[in-house]
């Protein structure tokens, strides 16, 4: 089958080939079919968008690159997702070393009046983006493991084997992370919660 | 109390967790916890109240939802990957829009890959197929910053790193000390035999928590 004809209907383990050999076409398929979560779960570790696309961009192209070794013992997604994780991890470590010596730089008191207009988004967003900047702030406060168990399963909707998958710890781990995380961010948000 | 007579009622809060996210739908070899963890909810307002909690964790996850960015943005980052020519076995130098920093990321990459080639093939799990990638030599990859903190790792070694990296073996390292060195105070004294063995990665206990 032609590929361009009916891309829609291939499914990964086919376009895979297409898109290691060079094929815009197969390369297009695959990005649309999954930047959208991929761009979620590194929004969710980097809390903006530009990084975020970043961290999308620099993924798919570790993927590209190692596709040829890819085997097919996890389906694509849970494949990219675990490289999308890693990428958007590194890129928010280097971020933080960034905003930690552009903030030592700008003093206390100039960064307390930066951070009420940082994040701001138009209309009914605005409220929305602040729920998002606590969430993550929240969210940022929970051990690596567990941060990065909980976005796969909640925002990446894998399931807990999924998750076991791309993170290479047992179910049973998967399962352990995801209740620690739950609690954490119900302890955390909790007052907050209520206000809703 | 013990609603289905079974000493080990109630079931674990791990196991209300995967109930609500869906872990049991078309299960048949789960149809016995499924129905206990049922029973337990119909009993007790406190699993019913957790569930609940649950619920509202997972209404405020949607409605933070990141918005989808503009078509432009996703249409510049495909023409972007399109033109990258990593695809063809080398590395792009204008992939992105911060093309040194992708440059370095990519190598810190490669890096990565490399030292995880070395650390596979040592512990014996390492397929035949799989090789380091070939973008630099040991001797062009500089190590100025090892995340250790959060990456269930144990490292030994005083960085900058250069040269060969490889696991060492029980005895190769001897801990001088723990407190942080006098020439830098940040690194502490560390014993290392033979040459060409500067770093050690060992998974550290307890990871997973």
């Amino acid at each position: 089958m032609a590929v361009g004809t009916g891309l829609l209907l291939l499914g990964d383990e086919q376009l895979l080939p297409h898109a290691a050999r060079g094929c815009k076409d197969a390369l297009e398929e695959l990005f649309r079919r999954y930047r959208v979560v991929a761009y979620r779960v590194a929004f969710r570790f980097l809390n903006n968008e530009a990084d975020a696309l970043d961290a999308v961009q620099e993924a798919f192209i570790k993927a590209l690159m190692h596709l040829p070794s890819f085997e097919g013992r996890s389906s694509f997604k849970t494949w990219l997702l675990r490289v999308v994780a890693n990428a958007a991890l590194d890129l928010g470590r280097q971020r933080g070393r960034r905003e930690t010596l552009s903030m030592d730089a700008l003093g206390r008191q100039n960064r307390e009046e930066l951070e009420p207009f940082i994040l701001q988004e138009p209309g009914q967003d605005l409220e929305r983006a602040d729920l998002r900047h606590k969430l993550h702030e929240v969210l940022s406060r929970l051990p690596l493991a567990q941060r990065q168990t909980f976005v796969l399963h909640a925002e990446a909707e894998l399931s807990y084997r999924e998750v076991a998958e791309v993170l290479g710890i047992s179910i049973g781990t998967v399962m352990s992370r995801l209740y620690y995380a739950r609690q954490k961010l119900r302890a955390l948000m909790e007052i907050w919660m209520k206000q809703q | 109390m013990n609603a289905s007579g079974d000493d080990t009622w109630p079931p674990s809060p791990e196991l209300l967790a995967a109930y609500f996210d869906g872990e049991f739908e078309g299960r048949d070899d789960l149809v016995d916890v499924r129905r206990r963890l049922e029973d337990w909810l119909a009993a007790d307002p406190g699993a019913r109240a957790e569930l609940a909690e649950y619920r509202r964790l997972r209404h405020l996850w949607q409605e933070t939802t990141p918005r989808e960015p503009a078509v432009t943005a996703w249409q510049n980052l495909l023409r972007r990957l399109e033109s990258c020519p990593v695809r063809a076995g080398s590395l792009s130098r204008g992939a992105g829009s911060h093309a040194p920093w992708k440059m370095a990321a990519v190598l810190a990459g490669a890096a990565g890959f490399l030292l995880a080639a070395v650390l596979l093939k040592d512990s014996g799990t390492a397929r035949d197929d799989m090789e380091p990638f070939p973008v630099a030599s040991e001797r062009e990859v500089v190590i100025l910053y090892v995340e250790g903190a959060d990456t269930g790792t144990l490292v030994v070694g005083q960085l900058p790193l250069q040269g060969p990296m490889e696991l060492v073996d029980a005895g190769d390292v001897t801990l001088t000390s723990v407190e942080p060195a006098q020439r830098d105070n940040m690194v502490p004294d560390v014993h290392i035999a033979g040459p060409g063995r500067p770093i050690i990665w060992a998974r550290a206990e307890g990871e997973d928590d």
